[in-house]
C-alpha cells in the first residue's frame, strides 16, 4: 500500500513549521506498514496530478509574491486533481491561496488556484496566539499567526473556537482541509492524518503500535496543556 | 536637578532589589518614568562633549554575543566602554546599565559606546542613541507572535542603521546584504562574511524577498575554517586564528562582524591580533555554551532563542549529547518551528521539561527520538535529570533550553547575577 503526498513550495511557504503536516502524514502512514513517498514541488516544476495528499503551508509577503508566478499551473493541476479525490490540506497563506484572490499588504494582489470560493482581504489587527476549538465533535488546538480574513462562501474547519476572538476559522470541504493551525496541526490532533491516511489507503493506522501510541498520546498531553495555557 | 534625583533614586532601587537577590531592568524603568528622556539626555552630553562614537549592534540572532566581543576588542585596545549587559537591550534595561557610571549630572566618561539593540525597540532607541555605526548581524525567523513577518524586521533593522555613517552588513545574510547595498550611495558600508564551504546550508537567513543578487563588496573580515571553537577569519586578506567562546560557524560570523566593527572605530589604532586575542580571551556569554557546574559535574547550557539559533547549536555539536536535559516554557509562545528542526544529532533525549515539554515530546515521537521522562515542572525535571543520567563517555551534561528556562536554570544553580539588568 502506498501514500503519495506532495509539498508544494516549501522553500517559500511554510514559515511556521508547516511540514510537520507532512512528517505526521508520512510516519504514521509508515507506523502502518504504507510506503509514504514525499515529493517537494517548487515554484518553476510541473504539479503531478496524481497523489494523494497534496500540502501547502504558510508564508509571508515575500513568499506570498515568490509563489504567485506559480499559481496557473497550480490552479490547473491541483483542480484536476482534487477532482479525482485528492485531499489538500492548506495552512495559513496556503489556505488563502486556494481562493480566487489574495490581497497583499501595499494593495497588490495574488490571483489563487480558485479551488474555493473565498477572497482573502487583510485584517485590521493581526490574530496571534493559541487557540482550542473544535472539528465536528473532535477538540482540536493550534497556534494562529494570520493578517488575513478569507470571505466567501464555504463551511469552515475548526468551530467553537476558545482563546482568539474568532469564532471559526479556515475550510472545511470535500477533500480540502483548510486552516490557520500550522506546523503542528496534523500531529498535535492526529485524528485527521489518520483518516486521511484510511481514505486513501484503505489501511486504518496502527493505534496499537508503539510508534502511533507514544505519538498520539504526546498529542493528547499537548492538546491539554494548551488548553492549561488558554485558561480552560 | 531631575536628573540628579533619577539617578540616585535609580541607584537606591537597584541596592534594594540587589539585596532581595534579584535584579532586573526595573531601576532603569523608574530612571525614565522620572525622565523619560534620559537615555537621549546621556547620549547627546556623551557626543557635544567630545566625538564618541557610538556603535549599535543589531539582527535576530548574536546580539550579546558580538556586542560582547566588540567590547572585548575595544577595551584590548585601552579604551573606556559603555555597553549594555548581554540581553539588557531595551530602553530600561540601558537606562539601568547607564546608572552604574553616569555622574549625577548625566555625564558618561567613555571612549566609546557600544550597545545592543532590540530590532523593535531599537527604531525608538535610534532616535535616542543617534549612532554613528550600526553593526547588522542578521534577519532570521524569529519571535514571529511579535514581529509577524521577517519582512517588517528587515525594515526595522534599516531603520536603526539609517542614522549612522558607518553600517556594518553580514554579507552571507541575504536580508542584510541586501541593506547593505541599499545603504551603499550614501553611507560607508563594510561587509563581513563567511565563505560557501564552511556553511554550506547557509546562515538560516529568512525569505523576506531579498534574492541572493551579489554585490561588488570585498569583505573585510571572512570566516574561512571553523573547527568547534577554532576559526580562523581572513582580515584585509590575512589570515587570523580565534578561539571562539563556544564552537559553532555562528559564533565564528559574530567574531567576524566584531573585528570589523572594532577595524572601524579604532582606524589607525586598530591591531588585528589584540582583537584576536581579545576574542579568544572570552568567556562565553550567558547561557550561549556556557559550563555551570550541577550535579558536581560540568554542565554545558545551551540557549536556543529560536529555529535558526537552535539548528545553528546543532549542527555545532561535535558528538551526540550523553545526558540530555531540553527545557522550553511560555517564553516561547509559539513552538511551531519545531518541526523545521533537523534532529539528526540527537539519539535521545533523557528529560524534557518547560510548559511546551508535551509539543517537544511530540516532535520528538515523530522523530523517532527516545525520551526518559517527560516533565512540565521544571524543578521536578531538573532534579530527574541529575538522578537519571550520570556523565560518563562525555565528561559533561548537555542542557538545551530556551531563554527563561536558561535564566531559572542558572538561579536555581546559584549563578546569581541576572542578564538584563
Ligand atoms: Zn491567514
Amino acid at each position: 500500500m502506498t501514500l503519495r503526498i506532495v509539498h508544494l513550495y516549501p522553500r517559500e511557504l511554510g514559515m511556521f513549521g508547516d511540514v510537520g503536516n507532512v512528517i505526521a502524514l508520512q510516519m504514521r502512514a509508515r507506523w502502518s506498514g504504507i510506503v509514504a513517498s514525499v515529493e517537494s514541488v517548487g515554484v518553476s516544476d510541473a504539479v503531478p496530478e496524481n497523489a494523494d495528499v497534496y500540502m501547502i503551508g504558510s508564508g509571508s509577503t515575500a513568499g506570498l509574491r515568490a509563489v504567485a508566478e506559480a499559481m496557473p499551473t497550480l490552479a490547473r493541476s491541483l483542480t484536476r486533481a482534487h477532482s479525482a479525490g485528492a485531499t489538500v490540506v492548506a495552512i495559513g497563506a496556503g489556505l488563502h491561496l486556494l481562493g480566487s484572490r489574495v490581497d497583499i499588504a501595499d494593495g497588490e494582489s495574488v490571483d489563487g488556484a480558485g479551488l474555493i470560493d473565498a477572497t482573502s482581504t487583510l485584517r485590521a489587527e493581526r490574530l496571534v496566539g493559541p487557540l482550542s476549538g473544535s472539528i465536528g465533535k473532535q477538540g482540536v488546538t493550534g497556534y494562529v499567526n494570520s493578517g488575513h480574513q478569507l470571505i466567501g462562501t464555504f463551511n469552515p474547519l475548526v468551530e467553537r473556537i476558545e482563546g482568539l476572538s474568532i469564532e471559526s476559522d479556515g475550510v472545511s470541504a470535500d477533500g480540502i482541509l483548510g486552516t490557520h493551525l500550522h506546523g503542528p496541526f496534523l500531529p498535535m490532533n492526529p485524528k485527521f492524518a489518520d483518516d486521511i491516511i484510511e481514505k486513501h489507503t484503505g489501511v486504518a493506522v496502527d493505534q496499537d503500535d508503539p510508534r502511533v501510541s507514544r505519538a498520539t498520546g504526546a498529542a493528547s498531553h499537548s492538546r491539554v496543556a494548551l488548553r492549561r495555557e488558554l485558561g480552560l | 536637578m531631575l536628573v540628579a534625583l533619577a539617578v540616585l533614586l535609580g541607584r537606591f532601587v537597584r541596592v534594594v532589589t540587589r539585596m532581595r537577590g534579584g535584579g532586573s531592568a526595573l531601576p532603569g524603568w523608574v530612571v525614565l518614568k522620572l525622565v523619560p528622556d534620559f537615555v537621549a539626555r546621556v547620549m547627546t552630553r556623551i557626543q557635544s562633549d567630545h566625538a564618541v562614537p557610538v556603535a549599535v549592534v543589531t539582527g535576530s540572532n548574536g546580539k550579546s554575543t558580538t556586542t560582547s566581543m566588540a567590547v572585548a576588542i575595544l577595551e584590548a585596545h585601552g579604551k573606556r566602554v559603555f555597553s549594555n549587559p548581554s540581553g539588557g537591550n531595551l530602553p530600561q534595561g540601558i537606562a539601568s546599565a547607564m546608572l552604574t557610571d553616569v555622574t549625577l549630572g548625566g555625564t558618561l566618561s567613555v571612549d566609546a559606546v557600544v550597545l545592543e539593540l532590540d530590532e523593535a525597540y531599537g527604531v525608538q532607541l535610534a532616535d535616542a542613541v543617534r549612532p554613528s555605526h550600526a553593526l547588522l548581524l542578521n534577519i532570521q525567523v524569529d519571535q514571529l507572535n511579535r514581529f509577524f513577518e521577517p519582512e517588517r524586521v528587515v525594515e526595522m533593522v534599516r531603520r536603526i542603521a539609517e542614522p549612522a555613517h558607518t553600517v556594518i552588513v553580514n554579507d552571507s545574510d541575504a536580508n542584510t546584504r541586501s541593506l547593505g547595498n541599499q545603504f551603499a550611495p550614501t553611507h560607508d558600508v563594510v561587509g563581513f562574511d563567511v565563505v560557501d564551504r564552511v556553511a554550506p546550508d547557509g546562515v538560516y537567513g529568512a525569505n523576506a524577498g531579498n534574492d541572493a543578487a551579489k554585490d561588488a563588496r570585498t569583505p573585510l573580515v571572512s570566516v574561512t575554517a571553523v573547527d568547534g571553537v577554532n576559526t580562523t577569519l581572513a582580515y584585509a586578506g590575512e589570515p587570523l586564528a580565534v578561539r571562539l567562546p563556544s564552537p559553532g560557524v555562528h559564533y565564528a560570523v559574530d567574531a567576524a562582524g566584531a573585528l570589523a566593527l572594532g577595524a572601524r572605530l579604532l582606524g589607525d589604532e586598530f591591531d588585528s591580533s589584540v582583537a584576536a586575542s581579545a576574542i579568544s580571551d572570552m568567556k562565553p556569554v550567558y547561557g550561549r555554551g556556557e559550563t555551570v557546574e550541577a550535579f558536581g559535574s560540568p554542565l554545558t547550557i545551551v540557549m536556543m532563542k529560536n529555529h535558526p539559533s537552535l539548528q545553528a547549536n546543532l549542527d555545532a555539536l561535535s558528538e551526540t549529547p550523553e545526558s540530555l536535559y531540553l527545557a522550553v516554557d511560555d517564553g516561547t509562545p509559539d513552538p511551531s518551528w519545531i518541526y523545521d528542526i533537523d534532529l539528526s544529532r540527537l539519539d535521545h533525549v533523557d528529560v524534557v521539561s518547560g510548559s511546551k515539554a508535551w509539543q517537544w515530546e511530540t516532535r520528538l515521537a515523530y522523530a523517532e527520538i527516545p525520551t526518559g521522562v517527560v516533565e512540565q515542572d521544571a524543578r521536578t525535571a531538573f532534579e530527574a535529570f541529575g538522578t537519571n543520567t550520570s556523565p560518563k563517555r562525555q565528561k559533561h551534561r548537555t542542557a538545551i533550553v530556551n531563554y527563561e528556562q536558561m535564566m531559572d536554570l542558572r538561579r536555581e544553580l546559584g549563578y546569581m547575577e541576572i542578564e538584563g539588568e
